[in-house]
């Protein structure tokens, strides 16, 4: 018996020794994952110009003139150069890439090498990209590498867990005799009977398994923690493999991240850990980093500004209408009646706007006032005469409260000044000038009556009151006819009270200002804010904003966002220089034309020889360099 | 009135009782018959119930045993002829479960030859006590587990044989005595 046990300490302790032996194996050796650039994304556009259909020969103009033909070629590793044949299956281990950024978005790719040594299958390996752009560093989403034995130890836990809760019984029918519920309910329940179905329910239950079953589920929370000691992971991971084979595993990692203002480049490196049972046993060190190098179309653009005239007229006007009721015949102000007051308030308020007001200042107030056609015509005209002088009265006792208000908090007299200059930021003291007071009246206000019944729908007989108002009779008759009709008591309870108005028009210029109009440029925010947009990457904002204007930031606006046809369409519109002949490069480029495409090139580097250190970053350039090897033509 | 004529009265309006209340509703009425009985040395047997309410039946028991029996070297007779009525409580509902019943029973008896050849005759008149268990098997068809026990006051005669034995003694006593160990089957109507 003893020995047994002494037998199973000791299997037990080399198995731990075991472990621990290996990570003390791999702590010591150093071993961890390795990153790699992969020929992911861009190997699409690479291939595509690889492998174009297009002759391997290509006639352009060369930098000095001369007819040059350039061939397809491939370098050797001994530095020579020879006529075109595809490499294949080279793995090669680059520390940097050049990427470039397409519509707004950065496509980074690498291979993940996870090597044998680490791999173990009681073992779990968690690894983490980690990317660090401009201050942040941002973890990806994980990469788990389970061993065999540990996913069936994990595996093991959810079946025990699921055995349990399959004997938790959830059918109710088995906690019941139901043969003996039934064999009682023929021969004794019935509507007349006292006892009902759900006595007969409760009576005939098997309460030992019930408690039982209840005991079971209140304890399944508890039995889940027993159980499954490693729950598999519920955060959102890349991928979560078993082992298969015993070798070294190559993952390629994509990731698609957001292009931001300023970002030149991103480093990517992988940090991980072995886990065992859920916990960890050791932490893996982070791998050597990976630089992208990230190049954008929207580096060229141009800050430039541009200006819009602006016409600046020096006479304003504004006007407003208010309904200030009188008595029947009456011409006195009556604050009291109807809304009198709030009217009242209303155009005194407006007057002290424009009386105190660092814009304008008031050249004339013209008040015209008009009554409804009720009553004979000339007492009307009377009365419509007396009205608005009151009404002037009234406001031109209140402007010159108002002005000598504020000239008494200004501590100047009222004087006329017209000559006076812009204020440029100092206190000046308020003057207010003074202005004048005219006055219209309507008698009877015929012409608004009829607009007023034009385009009421709630009167029956347009046509004829129409007619009545345009005929050419006295008023006093047209009223007398218009009383006559069905509507009248309509127009005269709902329309009249609208034709005793008064309307204010102010007449204004601007303070300062002596011509009578200004022509001004000021700056085009409008552009401004499109060629920002451009910066911080927002093409379809710097697209919407910038089409307008055609000139190269739009050029550059269509080019990020790969509508080639147009952005080729403004570039020749414009004068030659490097940059734009470059971007013509670029679009031939992407539209497979390449013989137009290199031979823009070679004249933009032509113009400006760092030209070709720019195309060492675009793929599109980079590959048709790389074809016809105009690196080397260049040196 | 005669005691025959009084005793075929009662048990017709036992009868006529027992069809008016199996009119009313949901009241079962059932007979049955104790198994062990005819085990000992073949007594006839038979029991009326009548439900009155949900806990509550009434009973009617009758015994017969007119049977001699002898084998070789032995003569035997368990007779007797008892009637008995009672009631019974059923604990859930009636003619279903566990019930307790109580019972009055007259039993005219002879019984001898079973252990000594002594044979006893006599007529006892007592109250039974009795607990047992309907188990439902069918619409109709219950099985009974029961046991009971009575006692009461016997006037008995002794003689030393069961057939043509010599009178030895008599009296009049108190006794106890197992009523009924009870394995029925019950047909409920």
């Amino acid at each position: 018996m003893t020995r047994e046990c002494i037998m199973v300490i000791a299997a037990l302790i080399v198995i731990s020794c075991s472990t621990t032996k290996k990570i003390e194996a791999i702590r010591s050796s150093g071993v961890k994952p390795e990153i790699a650039v992969s020929d992911g994304f861009d190997k699409e556009t690479e291939t595509r110009i690889m492998t174009s259909e297009y002759s391997d020969t290509l006639t352009v103009t060369g930098l000095d003139g001369e007819r040059l033909n350039l061939m397809k070629t491939v370098t050797d590793s001994a530095g020579n150069t020879y006529a075109h044949e595809s490499l294949d299956g080279v793995v090669v281990t680059a520390r940097f890439k050049n990427i470039a950024e397409r519509g707004g978005k950065i496509d980074l790719s690498f291979n993940i090498t996870i090597p044998k040594s680490l791999q173990d299958p009681s073992w779990q390996l968690r690894f983490t990209p980690r990317m660090k752009i401009l201050e942040d560093t941002i973890d990806l989403e994980c990469i788990y590498v389970t061993g065999n034995e540990y996913h069936l130890s994990q595996k093991r836990g959810y079946d025990l867990y699921s055995r349990f809760l399959s004997s938790i019984i959830t059918d109710s029918t088995l906690l019941r005799y139901s043969h003996l519920i039934e064999i009682f309910s023929k021969r004794n329940l019935s509507e007349t009977s006292e006892i009902s179905l759900q006595e007969i329910l409760n009576h005939y239950r098997k309460s030992g398994k019930i408690s039982l079953n209840n005991h079971r589920q209140s304890k399944s929370e508890k039995m889940y923690k027993k159980m499954v000691r490693n729950p598999y992971t519920t955060d959102i991971i890349r991928l979560d493999t078993v082992l298969a084979t015993s070798s070294d595993i190559v993952y390629c990692y994509t990731q698609t991240i957001r292009a931001k203002a300023n970002l030149k480049k991103v480093d990517v490196a992988i940090r991980g850990g072995v886990y065992k049972d859920g916990e960890r046993l050791y932490m893996i060190p982070d791998s050597k980093p990976i630089t992208f190098y990230i190049s954008s179309v929207s580096s060229f653009a141009e800050d430039i500004t541009r200006y819009v005239k602006q016409v600046v007229e020096r006479r304003v006007q504004a006007n407003t209408q208010a309904y200030i009721d009188f008595e029947q015949g009456r011409s006195v102000i009556n604050p009291l009646l109807y809304e009198n007051e709030h009217e009242l308030w209303r155009i005194s308020e407006n007057i002290a706007s424009f009386l105190n007001n660092d814009t304008y200042d008031i050249d004339s107030l013209i008040i015209t006032a008009s009554c409804s056609p009720e009553g004979n015509y000339l007492l009307n005209k009377q009365l419509a005469y007396e009205r608005a002088i009151s009404i002037r009265d009234y406001f031109k006792e209140y402007a010159r409260r108002y002005a000598d208000s504020l000239n008494r908090t200004n501590n100047s007299t009222i004087t006329i000044d017209l000559e006076r200059g812009r204020d440029n930021g100092e206190k000046i003291p308020r003057i207010v000038p003074d202005f004048s007071f005219k006055i219209k009246s309507i008698a009877e206000n015929w012409e608004k009556l009829k607009d007023m019944v034009a385009n009421d729908s709630l009167v029956k007989e347009k046509e004829r009151i129409l007619a009545i108002i345009d005929d050419d009779i006295p008023y006093d008759r047209k009223e007398y006819l218009l009383r006559q009709c069905d509507d009248y008591e309509y127009i005269r309870s709902v329309l009249y009270p609208y034709l005793r108005s008064v309307r204010f028009d102010f007449h204004l210029h601007r303070k300062g200002m002596v011509k009578d109009t200004i022509h001004t440029t000021t700056v085009d925010k409008v552009y401004t804010s499109g060629v920002l947009a451009l910066k911080e990457r927002e093409y379809k904002k710097a697209l919407d904003i910038l089409k307008p204007y055609k000139d190269i930031n739009t050029a550059i606006a269509y080019l990020s966002l790969d509508y080639n046809a147009s952005a080729k369409a403004i570039l020749e519109g414009l004068e030659e220089s490097a940059k734009r002949d470059y971007m013509l490069a670029l679009v031939h480029a992407r539209t497979g034309d390449e013989q137009r495409a290199v031979q823009f090139y070679l004249n933009s580097i032509g113009k400006d020889p760092a030209m070709r250190f720019r195309g060492n970053l675009d793929p599109e350039i980079s590959a048709l360099s790389k074809k016809y090897n105009i690196n080397g033509y260049i040196n | 009135m005669s005691t025959k004529i009084r005793t075929t009265l009662l048990i017709l309006a036992f009868l006529l009782l027992s069809a008016a209340l199996y009119g009313k509703g949901n009241n079962n009425v059932a007979i049955g018959s104790n198994l062990m009985g005819y085990l000992n040395f073949a007594t006839f047997n038979g029991d009326l119930g009548i439900g009155i309410s949900r806990h509550w039946s009434i009973h009617l028991n009758g015994k017969y045993n007119p049977f001699n029996w002898h084998t070789a070297n032995q003569y035997l007779q368990n007779k007797q002829l008892s009637f008995a009525c009672g009631a019974r409580y059923w604990n859930w509902y009636q003619f279903s479960g566990w019930y307790w019943g109580g019972k009055v029973r007259y039993c005219i008896y002879n019984s001898g030859g079973i252990i000594s050849p002594r044979t006893e005759e006599g007529d006892a008149l007592g109250g039974s006590l009795e607990f047992g268990y309907q188990l439902l098997l069918s619409r109709h068809i219950n099985m009974e587990f029961g046991a009971g026990i009575w006692g009461g006051w016997k006037k008995y005669r002794h003689y030393d044989a069961p057939r043509c034995g010599k009178f030895i003694g008599q009296g009049e006593k108190f006794f106890i005595a197992p009523d009924n160990i009870s394995i029925s089957v019950i047909y409920n109507f």
